[in-house]
């Protein structure tokens, strides 16, 4: 378990996949999957986590976690993909499903527990990630954590009638103060 | 077949699969691997090249093989992670014969690629993502029109060295056409 201020990554495990059907039709799915609304069934939803047990079993490295809070609530998915051993990096996917976290410092307390343990324990020198232009929280978000952005795919995405740009941020281990550090700037916060 | 001036694009099949084991680990692989040099064993390729068609990525898309016009098998070109719904598709090429570098093969071939995306599939984007060391493509893209739209800072590992990876961008409405851009690059058969 990864330890955190206001939540914890642990396994992603039953607990968690138990909530995807619910997960992958709301609201949070729309910054997820950068504009998807998927409408997916419960047996899409089987078929998807099939999938994606069969392609771990094969060549994409990567490690999951589910997010919860410190009572134990599940709340989303975090987890580095796409992880490159030769070019030491990896590609961050998050997703804070339960829309009364947003905005809390949730998904950046999960976000900071995630970089530390690519760069100190995975021992990745490149973290990055991709979202999309109406994404403003995680625009926000990549600055307070001090991503910087790398790169604007444009049109590549559309979402809720519209065409809309990519962004990607990435982060170099140089440029990482540490977890600690980061804490202390942005102000986290144990809830009482 | 998509017939250009230099050369033509089939469907990707056993000639080329032939060639492969060169391909896959001489210096093409550098330029099209960002930087890798494998050592694939020849029994290993056509079961790796499977394992790759099956995927969701390759078989999304569609992946072609280039000929030169008097048939002769020159490398590979793919349309892969196409999404109809977002209409973008990822391009990935490799021309696994150096003598036929600098000669305008590749840019025929990515000439016929794209108008087939556009014209055919049609998408309204296309992209590709290249190291910053691969100065050929760089002058490539710039003459094809494509937008320099990100720089993934020291990505790729190649010889010893960090480099940056460039992602590149075309959308349907910035392309003239085939007819026009083998014009404008006075492209010329053989």
């Amino acid at each position: 378990m990864l330890e955190g201020v206001l939540v914890d990554l642990v396994p992603y495990s039953a607990r968690f996949t138990a909530l995807e059907h619910e997960w992958l039709n709301g609201e949070g799915l729309f910054f997820w999957a950068m504009g998807g609304r998927w409408l997916a069934t419960e047996a899409q939803v089987k078929s998807m986590q099939q999938e994606r047990a069969e392609e771990r079993a094969e060549s994409d490295l990567r490690v999951f976690f589910g997010v919860q809070t410190k009572d134990g609530t599940p709340i989303g998915l975090f987890g580095i993909r796409s992880v490159h051993p030769h070019h030491r990096l990896g590609m961050l996917t998050a997703f804070i499903a339960e829309p009364e976290y947003w905005g809390g410092g949730y998904g950046t307390d999960a976000l900071l527990l995630l970089v530390d343990y690519a760069f100190d324990w995975l021992d990745l020198r490149r973290v990055w990630l991709l979202t999309m232009a109406l994404n403003a929280r995680v625009m926000r978000q990549m600055e307070k954590v001090g991503f910087a952005l790398e790169g604007r795919p444009r049109q590549a995405t559309w979402a809720d009638g519209q065409w809309v740009d990519g962004l990607t941020y990435g982060l170099l281990r140089d440029e990482w103060p540490g977890r600690a550090a980061l804490v202390e700037k942005l102000g986290l916060r144990a809830r009482a | 077949m998509l017939e250009g001036l230099l050369v033509d694009l089939v469907p990707y099949g056993e000639q080329f699969l032939a060639e492969a084991p060169r391909w896959w680990n001489n210096e093409s692989d550098f330029w099209g691997g960002a930087g890798r040099r494998r050592f694939v064993p020849r029994e290993r390729v056509a079961a790796l090249y499977r394992e790759w068609r099956e995927s969701p990525r390759a078989q999304s898309g569609v992946q072609f093989g280039i000929l030169t016009k008097d048939g002769k098998p020159i490398g590979d070109l793919g349309l892969n992670g196409v999404s109809y719904h977002n209409r973008a598709g990822l391009l990935g090429a490799n021309i696994g014969e150096p003598e036929y570098w600098d000669g305008g093969y590749g840019t025929d071939a990515l000439l016929l690629v794209v108008d087939y995306a556009f014209d055919t599939l049609d998408l309204r984007r296309l992209w590709l993502v290249t190291m910053s060391l691969n100065a050929r493509v760089v002058r490539q893209m710039a003459k094809v029109g494509f937008t320099l739209e990100g720089r993934r800072r020291e990505a790729a590992h190649a010889d010893g060295a960090w480099y940056d990876e460039l992602v590149y961008g075309l959308l349907r409405d910035e392309w003239p056409g085939r007819e026009v851009m083998l014009q404008k690059l006075s492209l010329k058969p053989a």
